[in-house]
Order: C-alpha cells, then structure tokens, then sequence
C-alpha cells in the first residue's frame, strides 16, 4: 500500500489564506479530483528526466508565464512536480504540467533573484521514482511584458494565410496585431513583414505590405496610414527596418532579394541579395533619401544606437566578377562567398548627415559573416548573428549569436588580452544552440534579457527563445517561449519570424490596421537626391 | 483521383493499370503517376510511351479559381518519385501553405525528413499524423524508423529512390521546370544506372536529343534498352557515327525508315493525324518524337499558381 505524505500544510499556506481556501479544497475535493500530494515513499530514478520544452537550468524573468513542460516517460499514469517549497503541480498519463498562474507568479516574486529547485514524481508499474531535481533561477528583471511577431510557413515562396500577432509574456494571451486573410484571394492575397517599433512603445511602430495593397504601414498612436518608397534610384523599397529612438526617422535598407533552393545541401534554401542601399525616411514629412548609395557594396541590416548617435549595418562587398551585367544564377553560385561585415556611422541630428564608416566587426577577416546588427540599451554591446557566409542566417546551422564590447575598458584585462576574443568579440555559447541556426534577435528594453528565434526545436520550424543577459555581460541558457499547452509547438506548422519586445500593446486597433492596408492608397514618399 | 489513392497505398501495377484503362484521355496529372509507377516496375525505359502523352485540354480550378493544368497534383510526388527529396520538400512546403495541412503534404514531409535522418522533425509530423482519423498504418509503418537510419535505407521504396538522388549540390534554377525533368535531362553524375536511364527518359520525352546522344556515351558496348534504342535511331540520319557505336541498331532503322515511308503524308499535317496513329504505333518512340505531345510548348495551357512572390516572404 502506496504512503503519501500529505503535504497540505507545505503547500496550502501560500494557496489557501484564511476560510476561502478550505472552500476551495472542498470544491476541489466535491468535484471528484484527487488531491496533488508528494509521494512519501519513492526510489530515485535511474534514467535522466525528459522534459520539453526543456526548463531546467534556465534563468527566468520573474513575470514570465508558467512554463509548462510535459515529462516524457510513457511508463507513468501520473506525475507531481514540486516547484520549490511551495508549489505541487500535479499531471496524468500525459505528463502535462498546468500551471496556475497566480500560484507561479507568486512564486516568482518570492524567489526574485534566487534559485527554484524542480522536483519531478513519476508513478510507474512499480511504484514512484523521483527524478533528479533542476534548478530554474529567477532574475531580479523583468522582460518587457509584450513579444510581437510574425507567423507564417517556413521560408520557400508562396504564402497565403499569415498574420502579425502580440503575446503577453505574462500570460499566454495571444492577440492579432493584423491578419492579411482566413480566405485566399487571388486579387487580395498580400504579405507582410518586417514589423518594428520605435523604443520598444508602440505608440509608432509600422511594417510592409507586399503584392495586393503594397506599401509600408505607418503607425502613430491609434492612427495608421500607408506610404510608398518608389524612386528610380531606389532598389526596390523600404526592407529591413530601424526607428530612430527619438526622432520620426527610420533607417531602412533597400534591398534586390532572391532565394535559390539547393537541390542537396543540408540548408535547403539560401537568400541572397543581389543588391542592397541604406535609406533614411523621415516618417513626418513622408520623405526620402539614400545614406549609402554603392554599387561596389551591399549595405543593409541598418541598426540605431540607443542614443541615436551612430547606425550601425551590415556591409559586403560586391565580388568583382557580379559588377556589371551578369546572370542572376551567377549571384547565387557565389552564395558563399558574400560575407558581411559591420560597420557604423556617426549622425548629427541636426543636420542629419553621417559621418564616415568605421568598421565594428571585421567578419570577412575571419572567413565569416554577421548579420542583425543590435546594441544594448547601455551601449555597451553589440549583439549579431554570426555564421559562415551570407546574412540570412536563420537557414544557416552555422550561425550563433555573438558579441562585441563596444566599451571594452570597461573589460577586465584579462579579457582584453584573451586570444579567444580578438576585438572583444565572443559567443553566447550558454544560449547558442549546438548546431542549428539562432537568429533575429532583439533586446529587452532593460538590456537584461535577449529574444531571438531558432530552428533547434525541430531544426525547420523557428520558435522563439528567451536568455538572460547579466551584468557581467555573459548570457545563460535560453529556453522556449512558454506555452499553456506545452505540446503547442509541436503542432504549430508556422515559425515565428522577428520577434520584438514592447513596453506596451499595440496601441492601434485591427480594425484601423484593416481599413489602411485593404481600403487605403500607398503616398509616395518624396525622393531627396 | 483513384491512381493518387494508389500512389498512396503503392499499388504501382495498380497504377499502370488505371492509366492504360484511361488511355482515352490524355491529362499530366495521368501521365506522372503513370512513369511513377513505371520507376518503381522498372519499365521506365520500356513502356513510358504506351499511353498518349498529348495533354488534351484539360484543367482544374485551383482553390483561388483559376485553370490550372494539375500541377500541384503530382509535381511533390513527381520530385519524390524521382529521388530530387530537397526539391519535393520545396513543393510539399509550398502545397502546406497553399492548401493548409493536408495528409498528402504531412505525409510526403515525414518521409522528407526520414529520408534526411531529421528525426525531430519526422516525430513532429508523425505526432500530428497519430492525432488523425485512419492514419495509424502510416504512424506504424514509419515511426519506427526514427533514430534508426538503417530501417529508413531498408524500406524498399527508399531503397529506390536513393539510387537517383543527386550526387552533387545545385540550385532549382539553374534547370528548367518542371525539376523532375530539367534536372534528369541534364544530368552530368548520377549515382547508379537508374538515374541514367532516368535521365535519358527524360531527355527523350523532352525530345532534347543532342542531350540524350550526350548520355548514350555510357551504354556504347551495351544492348540499350528498346526505347532508348528507338530514340538513337531516330538520330541516325543526323549522326551516322551511331551506327558505329550501336551496329545492333541496324534492324531499327529499317523499322523506323518504314514508318517514315508510311507516313510521310501524315507527318505534313501532325496534330491532325497524331490521334488516329496512336493505336498503330503506341509505345514506338519515333512515333512521339513526330506525333506525340505536340502542344507541349504552347504557353497558353501552363497556368502558373497565383500568390507567388519571387523574393523574400
């Protein structure tokens, strides 16, 4: 006969203050579920604990969702997982943990910078086994409470049915930001892409609408309208986007695109620019003009420094043998030898002119490529993608998130000196995955937190990923976006593409986003040569 | 509709069968499962002009209204079928975007990524495929192969269609599309004489023979099977020298200067005599290099899918 140890008096004290949590017990009890008890008597399991999304280790912001996990093993008919010395969550033969949230936020907050150990109970054949306890540490910051982002099909040409949508990371809300459509039309059907925000607020933010009703969205406040960037000198459009932090300007790249799929490398699918500019549009006055204008370079990946005082980008030279006429598929057979490097550019708000270029990362110099330039809301670090080649480097299984002190005397000497960081650079080894692509990455807005997306999950599908950032500058393991259902993933045939922190929720409505792209025109911003 | 069913459950004389039984009709859609069946019956190269290939104006409306030839309806399985795996996912993503999960798409991605040792991947389809109605014999079948790359090469279908994968890496574009074909027709390594023969099928049913004449160099000393014989002769007026590497064509080409003699009022006028001689001459590859598969070229019954966007999405 199984003995349980009737933990009640451990657990009720932070779930049941005063008369209002026996009532519940009683609902509990009246409603035939069996209460969620520790085992007393068990043997420590042999085999290692199988959790996914995979939690253990991991540092997390004390405002996160509950996060969730199933335990995978298919010879239990139950689970009890203890979170601490105060909360029991208890599991059937699916292994699914359901966290409450009021309970798990609690917790948080008591274990605010301290460490959380997570003990699991299986109940097989033969009689409960405990698995070896984790640990989940609880930051002292919080991550911006709102994570928008795209979800649309895996890469590959045709699209149909996407939408951008905005996650409340304190619970599992997952709202529409806008919804291009539910029924394919053939005169309607367009893309969208490239969502961003001034200073993680939402009071502006825009993105791009592509095919049917094309143009790019501009968000003020609860109002939107719709602009074009359409000029004989430039390329194609407003691509990559970046808001000035304070002033009504974003820098955009401009870039001639084009994706080839292999017929037998591992990375299925390589996009490649065949040209690239930087733009500088001034949001106000609906205006244009090219910063960089090269035929000799792409330049694209345009970044702001939080202060607004430089741009950073990604930059690559043309190979000679593109420059002038040549075949499309010529640019593509030399997919591996464009590589990037990254540059910055001092501004002056005033005249809003750039100063010349200095080079922030010699990549090319190491044999390889950056991509996504970002910086740290203190300045202090410049976060990219680097990967062998090219600069889209979420289809590329080389690819990690690196580092640069940009204010490397504030490094420790030892540092400076060490061979394994030339120019101060390193990766994030903690938060990188072992071989698959890690990309598309943004800060929180207290700089302590990093959100990119990755395809380690099932190595097709890019789910997001969140990492603490100290201040020592070093990151610690990343885990999964938190799901109520932790199996929602699996299910999921979308990716998650450009996922950016907000202070806020979007401030303007579906209905006002609806109208601008389906029932407005496209102004034509004004080209200054 | 009854051949995809028998593509699904592998019945490749099954196939055969329904496509001869439909000879009336003449639509791509026939036709591809038709040299599918063949691939997996070994007699590509032997019966592949015994039903019409002359795509008589037929279409479906796609699921946005327009004609459409059917593409989409065997272009994943033709690439798969055809051992081009990164290029049937390509297709099997896009019929995922286009159509929504189906079990056609699911299916065909699950064998993807087994076929690729992605076993993460595999468990993820065949987790979403276990949830579905009827689909436990798959689930069955191919779930135990993961993280058991040796029972993925044992399975005989696989087994098969690994003999024509590519051997070398190159982009989608650098070929014609459809892939299937471009890429065999001008193919330069291959990794077992099923993708030569493969390949030499395909060029004879794109009638580029300066292609196929190229890729008959390695069967020079051997018996080439009938059709590809049918095919060389075809170019012996143009390339005497053919006779030299193949002297034992030279009962074909008295067969074959016959069928020129015989129908040389005919070949004036193709499209108005090619119905009418097909019953005579069917399977006889001289006859669908003259007769055969005439509007092939016409642009106006290739109907492209809407919503593609040539760049990045």
């Amino acid at each position: 006969m199984m003995k349980y140890l009737n933990q009640r008096h451990l657990l009720l004290p932070s779930l049941t203050r005063g008369a209002w949590g026996w009532v519940l017990i009683l609902l509990f009890i009246s409603c035939g579920s069996r209460p969620i008890v520790v085992p007393l008597e068990y043997s420590e399991a042999t085999d290692s604990l199988v959790i996914y999304p995979d939690y253990r280790e991991v540092v997390v912001p004390p405002n996160i969702a509950p996060l969730n996990f199933m335990v995978c093993d298919q010879t239990a008919s139950e689970f009890v997982a203890t979170f601490g010395e105060s909360l029991l969550v208890g599991a059937d033969a699916d292994g699914k943990l359901d966290i409450d949230t009021i309970a798990w936020r609690q917790l948080l907050a008591d274990a605010k910078g301290k460490e959380l150990s997570v003990t699991v109970y299986a109940h097989r054949p033969a009689g409960w086994v405990r698995y070896q306890p984790f640990t989940m540490s609880v930051a002292e910051e919080e991550i911006d409470p709102f994570l928008s982002y795209r979800l649309i099909e895996p890469g590959y040409e045709l699209y149909r049915q996407l939408g951008i949508y905005q996650r409340n990371l304190t619970n599992f809300n997952e709202a529409v930001i806008y919804e291009n459509n539910r029924a394919f039309s053939n005169e309607d059907n367009h893309c969208i892409n490239c969502h961003n925000y001034q200073a993680y607020d939402t009071d502006r933010m825009l993105f791009h609408v592509r095919a049917s009703h094309g143009g790019t969205v501009i968000v003020n406040g609860s109002e939107a309208h719709k602009v074009a960037m359409k000029h004989d000198s430039i390329l194609t459009s407003g691509v990559y986007p970046s808001w000035h932090p304070t002033l009504p300007l974003v820098a955009f790249s401009t870039n001639k695109t084009g994706q080839v799929f292999h017929m037998l490398h591992p990375e299925k699918i390589e996009v490649l620019d065949e040209a690239s500019d930087l733009l500088l549009y001034d949001a106000d006055k609906n205006r244009v003009c090219h910063i960089l204008h090269t035929k000799e370079a792409m330049e694209t990946f345009p970044c702001w420094a939080p202060d607004g005082s430089r741009l950073y980008y990604c930059r690559a030279a043309v190979p000679a043998s593109l420059l002038g006429e040549h075949n499309p598929i010529d640019t593509a057979l030399k997919y591996d030898s464009l590589l990037y490097d990254i540059y910055s550019m001092p501004f002056d708000p005033v005249t809003r002119t750039f100063g010349e270029p200095r080079l922030e990362v010699d990549a090319s110099g190491m044999g390889k490529s950056t991509s996504v330039p970002r910086i740290s809301p203190d300045g202090r670090y410049l976060l990219f993608t680097l990967g062998d080649y090219g600069q889209f480097h979420i289809w590329h299984k080389s690819s990690d998130l690196w580092v640069k002190e940009l204010r490397p005397e504030e490094m420790s000497p030892m540092g400076l000196m060490s061979p394994m960081r030339p120019m101060g650079l390193r990766p994030l080894t903690a938060a990188n995955s072992v071989e698959w692509p890690d990309s598309y990455h943004t800060w929180s807005s207290n700089g302590r937190w990093i959100v990119f997306a990755s395809r380690r999950d099932d190595h097709n599908y890019s789910r997001v990923f969140i990492a603490y950032f100290d201040r020592e500058g070093q990151a610690h393991r990343a885990f999964m976006l938190p799901q109520r259902d932790p199996q929602y993933n699996t299910l999921l045939l979308k990716s998650y593409n450009v996922p950016e922190l907000t202070k806020r929720a979007v401030q303007v409505s579906r209905e006002t986003l609806n109208h601008t792209v389906l029932h407005t025109e496209a102004e034509n911003a004004e080209y200054l040569p | 509709m009854r051949m995809q069913v028998q593509l699904m459950n592998e019945d490749w004389e099954g196939m055969v069968e329904t496509a001869h039984a439909n000879e009336a009709l003449s639509y791509r859609p026939l036709a591809a499962n038709y040299a599918i069946a063949l691939v997996h019956t070994g007699h590509l190269t032997d019966a592949l002009f015994d039903i019409r290939l002359d795509y008589d104006t037929l279409y479906t409306h796609s699921f946005d209204g327009t004609a459409d030839i059917g593409t989409g309806l065997y272009l994943t399985d033709c690439d798969y079928h055809a051992g081009l795996f990164r290029t049937a996912t390509h297709h099997a993503m896009e019929h995922l975007t286009m159509q929504g999960p189906t079990l056609f798409s699911l299916k065909h991605l699950t064998r993807l990524a087994l076929l690729d040792y992605d076993w993460p991947l595999a468990r993820k389809y065949l987790y979403i495929l276990r949830q579905t109605f009827f689909e436990g014999a798959f689930v069955e079948r191919y779930e135990p192969m993961v993280e058991h790359p040796e029972l993925v090469e044992a399975d005989p279908v696989f087994r098969q269609l690994r003999l024509t994968e590519p051997v070398a890496d190159s982009f989608e574009s650098q070929y014609q599309e459809p892939a299937f074909l471009g890429y065999a027709a001008t193919l330069l390594a291959g990794r077992s004489r099923e993708a030569l023969m493969q390949s030499l099928m395909a060029c004879l049913y794109s009638k580029r023979m300066p292609d196929f004449l190229m890729r008959c160099e390695p069967l020079v000393g051997a018996v080439p099977p009938r059709t590809i014989a049918e095919g060389l002769v075809t170019q012996v007026v143009k390339n005497p020298s053919i006779l030299q590497a193949f002297p034992q064509l030279q009962m074909n080409v008295q067969v074959y200067q016959n069928f020129i003699r015989n129908n040389a009022e005919a070949l004036k006028d193709r499209p108005a005599n090619a119905r009418r001689l097909f019953d005579e001459y069917k399977g006889y590859y001289p006859y669908y290099y003259f007769f055969g598969n005439l509007k092939a070229t016409r642009k106006k019954d290739d109907k492209e899918h809407a919503g593609s966007n040539a760049g990045v999405n």
